[in-house]
């Protein structure tokens, strides 16, 4: 979850997600440096681990280095994934959502990540955001009438 | 009219919440396909289907929900269990039951209504009760439903009656009662049959009236009877 959180987050750098790897596997070293520290006051663990996370992306976003990751050996086998084009196009829809994500509002957005990124009940991304699960159904509703509207936008202009 | 809700959102369709509440099901569980085929005129349900492809390639799989099989496999051990149980205490009531008609069915009053479904068998056995036991408590028990205490036969066996004044009575002993109980025998007294099978003579009092002969205790002098 941590993983697809992050991948969301940052995209990819250099057609890769390398960054956002990284960035995933930061978080999991600094839940576990904070575990000590943890104390439960009420909510669950869940929210205090992706807490630590957007708290890491933040950090990643500010100190970007949009640079190349070097590879020691260039890849010599065969791809069983997609194919370059359908790579591409799915590649350009993953970044329209990313875009059209950032314009929503930031509680919005996190809900929807939290929701259909990480894979997320309705409940569980209730006790994470500290709603319940009805309104979170509600606001992933208005969310998603928001992106159709601002999708049809797009395609219109 | 709507002045005072003008800051308030716009009313929405539960049926729309319901069927959104859906499509991020679909999206959470990653059932792709099925948002694809069933939105395809929906942009963002694409484009954020899209969006869950990108970011699961390469990615690790996502844990499956703890809360579905364990459920299941706990519903499958209850119910053996009750099965188990309910197979076990039907057996073991037809046993107690099948034991209690066959032993002449003494013990069925215990059960409960067996007067009720006792039929022609019921009335046979009955009959045999009646010229088995007494017909006063068995009435008793038909009224009450408890089997009364009835009187025994008097006990033609041959009792141990004492003799006359074989023990000596404590008034007839001039020392106070506590010098002879717990006496204790003097060297060379030869024991009494009764130390031989374990009793100490200082356990028995001669005044107690179930003293006979044997029972007595050695220490005193045999007293003759005089009629």
């Amino acid at each position: 979850m941590i993983v697809r959180y992050c991948r969301a987050r940052l995209g990819r750098v250099s057609g890769q997600y390398h960054i956002a790897d990284d960035v995933a596997q930061e978080v999991c070293i600094a839940v576990l440096g904070a575990l000590p520290r943890y104390r439960d006051m009420g909510r669950p663990f869940a929210s205090f681990v992706f807490g630590i996370a957007s708290h890491k992306i933040a950090d990643a976003l500010r100190s970007a280095i949009r640079a190349a990751v070097p590879t020691e050996d260039l890849p010599d086998g065969p791809d069983e994934g997609p194919g370059p084009e359908e790579t591409v196009v799915r590649y350009i829809e993953a970044e329209r959502a990313r875009d059209l994500l950032d314009r929503l509002p930031e509680h919005q957005r996190e809900l929807v990540l939290l929701r259909v990124v990480a894979g997320l009940s309705a409940e569980e991304t209730g006790n994470v955001l500290g709603m319940s699960a009805g309104a979170v159904r509600v606001a992933q509703h208005r969310a998603i009438a928001r992106l159709r509207a601002m999708a049809s936008e797009e395609s219109i202009a | 009219m709507t002045r005072g809700r003008a800051t308030t959102p716009d009313p929405f369709d539960i049926s729309a919440v319901s069927s959104s509440d859906e499509l991020f099901d679909a999206l959470s569980t990653r059932r792709l396909a099925d948002v694809r085929r069933s939105s395809s005129d929906d942009p963002a349900a694409a484009l954020l289907a899209a969006l869950v492809a990108d970011v699961d390639a390469g990615a690790p799989p996502l844990p499956a929900p703890p809360s579905r099989v364990p459920c299941g496999l706990q519903g499958q051990y209850r119910r053996g269990v009750r099965v188990f149980v309910t197979f076990g205490v039907a057996a073991m009531v037809l046993t107690s039951a099948g034991a209690a008609a066959a032993g002449g069915g003494k013990d069925l009053g215990a059960m409960g209504g067996t007067h009720g479904s006792a039929g022609v068998n019921g009335a046979e056995r009955s009959n045999e009760n009646a010229q088995r036991h007494d017909p006063v408590a068995d009435t008793n028990t038909m009224l009450t439903g408890r089997r009364m205490p009835t009187r025994r036969p008097p006990d033609k066996r041959p009792r141990a009656v004492p003799p006359e004044d074989s023990a000596p009575r404590a008034a007839d002993d001039p020392r106070p009662p506590w010098t002879h109980w717990g006496h204790r025998p003097s060297r060379g007294t030869t024991r009494s049959p009764v130390d031989g099978h374990g009793h100490h003579p200082s356990s028995h009092t001669d005044a107690h009236p179930s003293n006979d002969g044997w029972h007595r205790s050695p220490y005193r002098p045999e007293r003759t009877s005089t009629p």
